[in-house]
């Protein structure tokens, strides 16, 4: 049984059809990356899978059940969690109390939770900064941050939207480690991203939107040679001279 | 932390036994302190930490106010009951005043509006009312009694309302520490995120919004039982709404002690003013003065008195 | 229920709903362009009500003659206003903008009664009670100049925003403050422009409603809060929904006072505000909602 099965989900704004057909299973334990180029309608999938829009068409089973018409809060206590491109941490709180506020999606009692925080936050590598605020954190530690939260949700899927954007490619190591551990710890987890270095270093498959449809899907050695996907990132001309 | 509530506590010592050097003006003053500190506490709840604007809190204020007189004059229920009676139908009313402006997405100067609306036709209705006195207002006959809510002299008022104030800055502080209080602010700094996390924000937000005028709407009791009168004019007014919103801004929004800090600062000076240029038979100048008090405030203290006085204590009071 | 009745309220209902929509339009520009609520609004008109009727009974000038000097002592004090208290004010919490607005209402308000005091001043002016009969409706023509006029200074405030420069400016800087910025507009003298052609035209305004009622410097609240219903009717930041929907407000407000007591009427306005946010947030006219 597979764990998020997706099945023709198709969306339109307006005149414009941002995602079409899309259809793909995605099994337990799995890390799976979506990757395709600006505008090609993974944020647009990420939004429709969290309850943050409707889609027009098709369907999209978690643990065979429904996502669709679900509150984003809803599917979070489901399991499914995800961080958001442009990071929203709650600015005025300290590290360790936007943590708290994730953790009582799991939790009731204030002590627990703060507990739970403060395991995740040294998992991250953000315990020496637990009670600076979120507005005194640099890009990368923010990018940490959003991930704790969503780590201390317990979630059974984890979904990053480009998490890796805008940070050097240290840290961008740095992440790639941390996340492999979270997925060793038996989580799975949807990637949308743009950072080759990241998708290549972590997925075990890939898939690729372009114009709101899939075009290829498969394993990364693959993928990347399939010159569908090379023309949908560089253009027609770069295929024909590659000959 | 400690440190803190030791002082705090001597400060709660110190405001329990004033009364034995207070004259009369002075512990008027000090109820006036306690009692819009304690409906600014209130207001805080929903503003402070869910950051939805209400600018129509005498609303609630005066349906405490008008309920439990109404049942004393016709069922001869005691104030204290008819206190809760109040409170229950002022949730009600805060509770479809917040699912009309939170179900339909209503956010910051669209929910504001919503606020003012409901608070001005409630105001209209007990305008024209006659069962409610229309204009002129209810007067309570003066018995007194506990059961009444009544008493001679200005004493039992004191700690009425020191007490009022006392049970809010429990009920504040113990949202904070809780689930509950940490979902609000979470929703207040980022509500999509907070919701992407699992908070059912919309519940929360009704939550806070109805224990905000719940707790209100007892302060419209005590009022009415202490002035043995009340109108349209001083309990549903926006000029109420206005006062009940100044302290807890200038004092501090989402702190606890904010709304406590801007009573003492506003509501003596303010007094002072009032009474000093009234004197000088200008009417209307102590009212400009407090105008630009108020702008003032805000240019030196944009978030409030709080964040300052906490930045500069926090060494005395905590040691990291 | 007499439908020549109905039709008489209407009329003088539309008639004053051309006065509400030019004192919607002042509040519509300066929150469709500062998104700052003016909590002033009402208090400023009636601040330069009383203007106006200075100038009547010190020079004998007709209040739509002083109109013009009005609205530009207005305009003057609106620029500094805004220069002085809400450009500051722009970039912080919405609470504390509310605060400094509010404050800015009890200063026009009382300063109006400090300066002419408590009691209603209603001079006589050399129209006020004229009025003919057309058809099975009687017409009061100081309210229909008042009419006119309003819809008059209304079209030219519209003309100005989109044929001149610095109309075209406003309105930039009204869709996109960082952008206007960029292209080197100079963002504070023109919001201080915008805020002063809304304080002129509550101050025209105020001085066409000098011959309708008498002045008191307490009854600028009401005036505040129809401008609010009139513009999320019209949609923020729409001027010529600030046009329409004063014009339907006027009219709502005046048939009711068939069904309520009249000063009970504020309930109608109310009532539709609340209907409008509930399901058609961006009003009548509105773009973004």
């Amino acid at each position: 049984m597979s764990l998020l099965r997706i099945d023709k989900i198709g969306k339109n704004f307006g005149g414009l059809r941002a995602l079409d057909n899309v259809s793909f299973d995605l099994q337990s334990g799995e890390i799976l990356a979506v990757i395709g180029p600006n505008g090609a309608g993974k944020t647009t999938l990420f939004n429709i899978l969290t309850g943050f829009i409707k889609p027009d068409d098709g369907s999209a089973l978690f643990q065979n059940q429904s996502l669709l018409g679900l509150k984003p809060h809803r599917i979070c206590q489901r399991g499914l969690v995800r961080t958001f491109q442009i990071v929203k941490p709650f600015l005025e709180l300290s590290v360790l109390e936007n943590v708290i506020v994730a953790a009582f999606n799991r939790l009731r009692d204030p002590k627990e939770a703060a507990q739970k925080a403060e395991e995740v936050l040294s998992f991250v590598g953000l315990a020496d900064k637990r009670r600076a605020l979120a507005n005194e954190l640099n890009l990368p530690n923010r990018k940490r941050l959003e991930l704790a939260r969503a780590l201390a949700t317990e979630p059974t899927l984890l979904m990053l939207d480009e998490v890796m954007a805008g940070i050097n490619p240290t840290e961008t190591d740095n992440l790639i480690g941390l996340i492999r551990e979270i997925h060793r710890g038996g989580k799975t987890i949807l990637l949308i991203e743009h950072v080759m270095r990241g998708v290549m270093a972590l997925s075990q498959r890939i898939l690729v939107l372009n114009f709101g449809e899939k075009i290829a899907e498969g394993l990364p050695g693959e993928v990347i040679k399939n010159p569908m996907v090379v023309e949908a990132y560089l253009g027609e001309e770069y295929c024909v001279a590659q000959g | 932390m400690k440190r803190l509530y030791l002082i705090l506590g001597l400060i709660l010592a110190v405001l329990l036994a004033l009364p034995g050097v207070l004259n009369n003006y002075w512990m008027e003053i000090f109820i006036l302190i306690f009692f819009y500190a304690y409906l600014g506490q209130c207001w805080n709840i929903l503003t402070g930490y869910t950051g939805n604007i209400s600018l129509g809190h005498a609303l609630y204020v005066g349906i405490g106010a008008y309920t439990a007189t109404r049942l004393a004059m016709v069922f001869g229920l005691s104030p204290w009951l008819g206190m809760l009676v109040g409170g229950l139908f002022a949730t009600g009313v805060g509770l479809v005043i917040g699912f009309l402006g939170f179900r339909f997405g209503l956010r910051g100067v669209y929910f504001v509006l919503i606020t003012i609306s409901f608070a001005e036709i409630g105001r209209l209705i007990a305008l024209h009312l006659e069962s409610l006195g229309s204009f002129m207002g209810l007067f309570i006959d003066f018995n007194p009694g506990f059961l009444n809510m009544q008493f001679r002299g200005n004493l039992p008022y004191y700690y009425i309302s020191l007490g009022l104030l006392v049970f809010s800055l429990i009920v504040v502080r113990t949202l904070e520490l809780s689930k509950t209080g940490r979902y609000l602010v979470a929703i207040r700094e980022d509500e999509e995120a907070a919701e992407s996390l699992g908070v059912n924000t919309l519940k929360y937000k009704m939550v806070a919004i109805g224990l905000s005028a719940f707790m209100t709407a007892l302060g419209g009791t005590f009022d009415a039982n202490r002035i043995f009168h009340l109108s349209p004019d001083r309990v549903m007014s926006m000029g109420l709404s206005i006062e009940i919103i100044l302290r807890p801004i200038i004092g501090g929004m989402g702190t606890v002690l904010g709304p406590v800090v801007g009573s003492f600062l506003i509501t003596l000076p303010a007094e002072w003013t009032r009474a000093f240029f009234s004197e000088m038979g200008r009417p209307g100048l102590h009212m400009v003065i407090y105008g630009f008090v108020l702008i003032l405030a805000v240019f030196f203290f944009p978030r409030g008195i709080m964040p300052l006085l906490t930045r500069k204590l926090r060494p005395f009071f905590i040691k990291e | 229920m007499d439908p020549f009745l109905v039709l008489q309220l209407a009329l003088q209902g539309f008639l004053m709903g051309g006065v509400y929509g030019l004192i919607a339009l002042g509040l519509s520009l300066i929150f469709g362009v500062m998104k700052v609520i003016n909590f002033a609004h009402g208090e400023m008109m009636v601040f330069a009500m009383f203007l106006s009727i200075t100038l009547l009974l010190w020079g004998g000038l007709d209040p739509y003659l002083s109109l013009v000097i009005v609205a530009a002592v207005m305009f003057g004090v609106g620029y500094a206003v805004q220069r002085v208290f809400v450009n500051r004010i722009l970039d912080l919490p919405e609470a504390m903008q509310v605060l400094v607005l509010v404050g800015l209402g009890i200063i026009f308000e009382n300063g109006t009664l400090m300066i002419w005091g408590g009691s209603d001043l209603s001079p006589k002016t050399s129209l006020a009670l004229s009025s003919f009969r057309w058809g099975p409706v009687t017409v009061d023509v100081p309210r229909l100049i008042a009419f006119i006029l309003a819809i008059v200074i209304t079209l030219l405030v519209l003309l100005f925003l989109k044929k001149t420069n610095i109309g075209k400016s406003i309105r930039a800087a009204a869709d996109n403050r960082y952008g206007a910025l960029i292209i080197g507009v100079h963002i504070n003298r023109l919001y201080g422009i915008c805020f002063g052609i809304g304080a002129a035209c509550v101050g025209a305004a105020g001085a066409l409603l000098v011959p309708l009622m008498p002045a008191k410097a307490t009854m600028g609240a009401p005036y505040t809060m129809i401008s609010f219903v009139i513009v999320i009717l019209g949609g923020m930041g729409s001027l010529i929904g600030a046009l329409i929907g004063g014009l339907i407000i006027g009219v709502a407000e005046s048939l009711g006072t068939v069904f309520l007591p009249s000063s009970m009427k504020q309930v109608v306005s109310f009532t539709i505000m609340i209907v409008i946010l509930l399901f058609k947030p961006q009003g009548l006219f509105g773009g973004r909602g």
